[in-house]
């Protein structure tokens, strides 16, 4: 939590945070009215915290107080550090503006083809910026990362196993491991040639790393998803306090009644799922 | 000019973006700064479109009296209360905040905004992703099975890592945890590096074809 709030504002968050948790739980029953209703409002109010977002982040840094600055420089003949000239190069911000309302016109099918040109700006900007970025970080720098030494000489040790070694410290085998595994793997994905021979008892080797390496994925995000499961547990059971008059409790008993009231009143003639 | 246009302007914007990162020149480096604020500036109007699509779709159906209308109304109410927070939150800590603290902005964390943000955005989004705990266990149960070599590769990684994690595998065998470890600093990371090799000549080939006007995302819709 960011904020500090008095007794009776924090004892109100509090049953909030419950029957919120507990509307959304609700969903493994079935989907109901009372998860539908806070999923709308967590849409609304997602909607909303990214729109403030844009706005406070992004506009108003960024174009209203650049624009403001640069005003102040050339009425005042220098303002913050900048002098006149740099106040009028400010105002050529005006055309992020421009084109940024221009975006808008997407809402009017007569006008829509107006909204192509901001998009044009934005796609040319991250195509360029994602190249030279992408180029360095993710294709230079991997390859610069996987020429490891495949020898042994110096301090460097042959195999992980020797006392006291840490599973992630370099050894002759773990870097043979990671070369072999980049390469194979790299084959598996060339679908240039067909994979006969050499290349195919590649990409088979290959294939095995690319399940490792899902299966490691899918066992972390198992355990991210689970960790998110506790914390809310977590958060019931800290909440559930009796200062706060016990809003676990009572938010799930709320939940409950409405789920029966909703199944015994709306749903008589629909089948069990 | 509907469709040249943002070709041209795409091209531009694209060869400045890839100049500033080779060049040395400082009006090059200055024109693709400001060029990259402009994408950013328009990026963010994005989010305005989307909340006024969202506006104009959500008020047609309550309007209208459509089917379930009473949750957009829910989802109009909860997106202009959280808008206006954030006004609120502006206000105080851009306009008054710099009256009072010698022009320079003031934190404030006790509005309705943080509260909307503590209360409801917080433990809303989280118990939704949380929820997906139940599915992505089942989703496991289906899907970890040892039909074949591959298929039991994936078991043993996917058990190894989620065992070697917490306090249990460690209690169970001493190795758990350095084998996890083993997994995911080694093989994992040697699948992941050749993933991220290819997935970067793909995002260097993309990026080309836009900036040549081969591709042209922008001139759909």
């Amino acid at each position: 939590m960011t904020g500090t709030y008095d007794p009776f504002v924090e004892t109100l968050g509090v049953w909030l945070v419950c029957f919120f948790t507990l509307a959304v739980f609700s969903f493994l029953y079935r989907d109901n009215p009372i998860y539908k209703a806070v999923e709308h409002i967590y849409v609304g109010v997602a909607a909303g915290y990214y729109f403030y977002q844009a706005f406070r982040g992004t506009i108003y840094p960024n174009f209203v107080l650049h624009v403001m600055r640069g005003t102040r420089a050339i009425v005042q003949g220098q303002a913050e550090g900048w002098t006149v000239h740099d106040g009028w190069l400010a105002q050529w911000r005006w055309g992020a503006a421009v084109l940024g309302i221009l975006l808008l016109s997407r809402l009017v099918p007569r006008l829509s083809w107006l909204s192509r040109w901001p998009m044009a700006l934005v796609v040319g900007a991250f195509a360029g910026l994602n190249l030279t970025g992408f180029a360095k970080a993710n294709f230079i720098d991997q390859i610069a990362g996987t020429m490891l030494p495949l020898a042994a000489g110096g301090s460097a040790q042959a195999l992980p196993f020797w006392p006291g070694a840490t599973a992630a410290a370099p050894s002759i085998f773990n870097h043979f491991v990671l070369v072999v595994g980049v390469v194979t793997v790299l084959t598996y994905f060339f679908f240039s040639t067909p994979r006969t021979g050499m290349l195919g008892k590649m990409g088979t080797v290959g294939i095995w790393f690319v399940m490792m390496t899902f299966g490691a994925t899918y066992g972390s995000i198992v355990l991210a998803r689970i960790s998110l499961l506790i914390g809310r547990a977590t958060t019931l059971l800290d909440a559930n306090l009796p200062k706060y008059g016990y809003p676990a409790y009572w938010c799930a008993l709320l939940v409950l009644l409405a789920i029966v009231v909703w199944r015994l009143k709306f749903c008589k003639d629909e089948q069990q799922p | 000019m509907r469709n040249k246009i943002p070709v041209f302007i795409s091209a531009f914007v694209g060869i400045f973006m890839i100049l500033k990162y080779f060049s040395t020149y400082p009006a090059i480096k200055r024109v693709a700064d400001e060029l990259e604020q402009w994408g950013v500036i328009t990026l963010s109007f994005s989010i305005v479109l989307g909340v006024l699509n969202l506006i104009k779709i959500n008020l047609k159906a309550v309007v209208e009296r459509k089917k379930d209308w009473g949750y957009k109304l829910l989802l109009l109410v909860s997106m202009f209360t959280m808008m206006i927070a954030g006004g609120v939150k502006w206000y105080l800590e851009e306009v008054r905040g710099r009256q009072v603290n010698q022009g320079l902005p003031l934190a404030v964390h006790d509005s309705l905004f943080d509260f909307m943000f503590d209360h409801v955005y917080f433990p809303l989004s989280a118990t939704i992703f949380a929820l997906l705990a139940f599915y992505v266990a089942s989703a496991a149960f289906r899907a970890f099975r040892a039909k074949n070599l591959h298929a039991t590769l994936l078991l043993i990684a996917a058990v190894i890592v989620m065992i070697g994690r917490v306090p249990v595998g460690g209690a169970i065998w001493k190795g758990f945890p350095w084998l996890q470890e083993w997994i995911m600093t080694w093989p994992n990371t040697a699948g992941q590096r050749a993933i991220q090799i290819g997935a970067a000549i793909g995002m260097i080939a993309t990026g080309l074809r836009v900036i040549l006007g081969i591709e042209k995302p922008y001139l759909k819709g």
